[in-house]
């Protein structure tokens, strides 16, 4: 009895002294330590604010559910089905597009070109700089009600200032109009943000040597071509990530349309984050709101992607 | 004969340069000078006059709606929303960056690729579950129902930011510290954070702009008027002051002095913060 108890603490003793150093050497090899710590504030902060809520999209997107009663019936796939036939949100996908590629062209024009000017030695050089970004720094909520009244179709100044000038052929009913609702939102966006085109372009090109545009110089290269041969694509890297900056960007648009037009007249300017909003919190379709949700995150993951190997292209580049 | 004809096709450039340069930037500023033209002019005046240069200067506005709209009320919300969102972001971030740049440990590797993986996550994507998520908690009209997802909204991009400049301090710095017996929590806090001050500001401002100026999540979790944080507050004045343009105007200027303020004292980190994002990165 005695002996054997003494035989068991002795082995309970060696399995310990066993196992334990077997744990260790388990959590040496695989790095399980201490440090975790110093991840996981983010990271719950992160799963419960981020990836607990795409979970639960993604979920809430087999249901038929108001969003308001706890009641909810299972449906499948039949809320993406109803998407594929839905027109306005296929018109809110268009509108997107449409966001996307007028906003990114008309950024990527402004931005360069006032770039490229300002990127000489000019005495005035910070102050037309900061001139074009101050509009950067004010709220989307300001610019959309500051540019609301702008486009007053009877006293606004863009109507006024066309009948002054004598075009007053070309005032029109900027926001009311169904064919042009959606690009005086775009109008405005560009405007909102082209001070920040600016700036990133203005960083790009200064990397390039001055030497280089000299001896181009020399050797007959006029200012075009300089511009078109050596300036273009040398900035081409700072170009592709603009460009996915204004995709997402675009998949993002909610306050700027939300308060111009609410999305009208007749989802003329809806765009789908606004979609999302209507659907959920005007027609208490949740379920459906969230299938829209789920084709939202897919783009924007689809973008994240892009997004992520540019990165990795340019610093194994560097 | 050459160079001077060249001199002076060259002093025409910079000349040429100059004029269109002022011309774009002063269309650019329109807008900003019409919002605070209007703000300026008699209650009314707008109906008559929808010039840039006001009649009448009434600037005695600006004192009722400061009390009507309950300015330091809202300024107060937002405030401390975009405080405790940066603040938050800028310790919470700065830790995970160190390790993911310094440390070694389990699952490293697949986490970050979690956080990147919500980089460019669009709010709109996620606010029905979130809507659930505060009715639920019963956090609705109250400060973390925001500044929770700004947080995390935030986080992917600081710690990238933060990761990639941790990654370019040379190990030898902490080496000798480590020596002289240092924790790891003392190398990253008097060690690396101290040397990363430039990153830190730029991704402070980044944050305190996305947060100050922040709209959907602040127009669906944030109902009643006295928690309300200046963008959503200007919405719903507008529907108050609905033709007192001169009004709702002097709202608009008064929620845009303070960030156009920072702004022109901290240039630098502002155009750091958005080049950041596109080209650092």
């Amino acid at each position: 009895m005695h002996h054997d108890s003494a035989v068991g603490m002795r082995t309970a003793g060696s399995a310990a002294s066993v196992v334990w150093p077997a744990i260790c050497r388990f959590a040496r090899r695989h790095e399980i330590n201490g440090n975790v710590l110093y991840v996981l504030p983010a990271l719950g902060v992160y799963l419960l604010f981020v990836a607990w809520p795409v979970i639960s999209v993604v979920r809430d997107s087999f249901y038929d559910w108001d969003g308001i009663r706890p009641r909810r019936t299972f449906i499948g796939l039949g809320n993406y089905a109803e998407l594929l036939a839905d027109p306005i949100f296929l018109r809110s996908i268009w509108n997107n597009l449409v966001w996307g590629i007028a906003s990114i062209a008309a950024l990527l024009v402004l931005g360069f070109s006032m770039a490229y000017l300002l990127n000489g030695k000019l005495r005035a050089r910070d102050a037309y700089r900061a001139a074009l970004f101050l509009p950067v720094t004010v709220s989307g909520v300001v610019v959309a009600i500051a540019w609301g009244f702008i486009y007053h179709p009877e006293i606004g100044l863009l109507n006024s200032a066309l009948r002054t000038v004598g075009l007053g052929k070309l005032a029109a009913v900027w926001l009311g109009d169904p064919r042009l609702a959606l690009y005086s939102a775009i109008a405005v966006n560009v405007w909102h943000y082209t001070g920040a085109w600016v700036v990133i372009y203005l960083a790009g090109l200064q990397t390039i040597p001055n030497e280089l545009m000299e001896a181009a110089s020399i050797d007959g290269a006029n200012a075009w071509q300089r511009m078109w041969r050596i300036a273009i694509p040398l900035v081409k890297p700072t170009t592709a990530a603009l460009l996915i900056l204004g995709a997402i960007g675009a998949v993002r648009t909610f306050e700027i349309v939300y308060i111009l037009t609410q999305g009208g007249p007749y989802h003329a300017s809806e765009v789908m984050a606004l979609r999302v909003y209507n659907l959920a919190f005007m027609l208490h379709r949740a379920g459906y709101a969230s299938a829209l949700s789920v084709v939202l995150l897919v783009i924007a993951a689809v973008i994240t992607v892009l997004q992520l190997r540019l990165y990795r292209g340019a610093h194994q580049g560097a | 004969m050459s160079q001077r004809r060249s001199a002076a096709l060259l002093s025409l450039r910079l000349v040429g340069q100059n004029v269109a340069l002022t011309l774009v930037c002063l269309l650019f500023l329109v807008p900003v000078i019409h919002m605070i033209s209007t703000s300026l002019k008699g209650d009314m005046e707008s109906y008559a006059n929808a010039g840039l240069i006001p009649w009448t200067i009434d600037v005695a506005k600006y004192a009722t709606v400061w009390q009507q709209t309950n300015v330091p009320l809202l300024g107060f919300n937002s405030l401390v929303v975009t405080t405790a969102t940066t603040l938050l972001v800028l310790f919470v971030g700065s830790l995970a960056a160190y390790a993911f740049s310094r440390l070694r440990f389990f699952g490293r590797g697949p986490l970050l690729v979690v956080f990147l993986a919500g980089l460019m996550l669009p709010g709109a994507a996620v606010i029905v579950p979130l809507y659930q998520m505060n009715r639920t908690l019963g956090t609705m009209n109250t400060y973390p129902a925001l500044i929770g997802p700004y947080v995390a909204f935030g986080l992917p991009f600081a710690i990238l930011l933060l990761r990639n400049y941790f990654d370019t301090l040379p190990r030898e710095i902490e080496e000798s510290a480590r020596i002289d017996g240092a924790s790891t929590f003392a190398v990253y806090w008097r060690i690396l954070l101290p040397l990363t001050r430039p990153v830190l500001a730029t991704v402070a401002i980044f944050q305190a702009l996305a947060a100050w100026n922040e709209f959907l999540l602040a127009l669906l979790f944030m109902t009643k008027a006295h928690v309300r944080t200046l963008p959503l507050a200007a919405v719903v004045f507008t529907s108050l002051y609905q033709t007192r343009y001169e009004h709702m105007f002097a709202l608009l200027v008064m929620m845009t002095i303070p960030v156009v303020a920072l702004y022109l004292v901290m240039q630098r980190h502002f155009i750091g913060g958005l080049t950041a994002g596109a080209v650092k990165f």
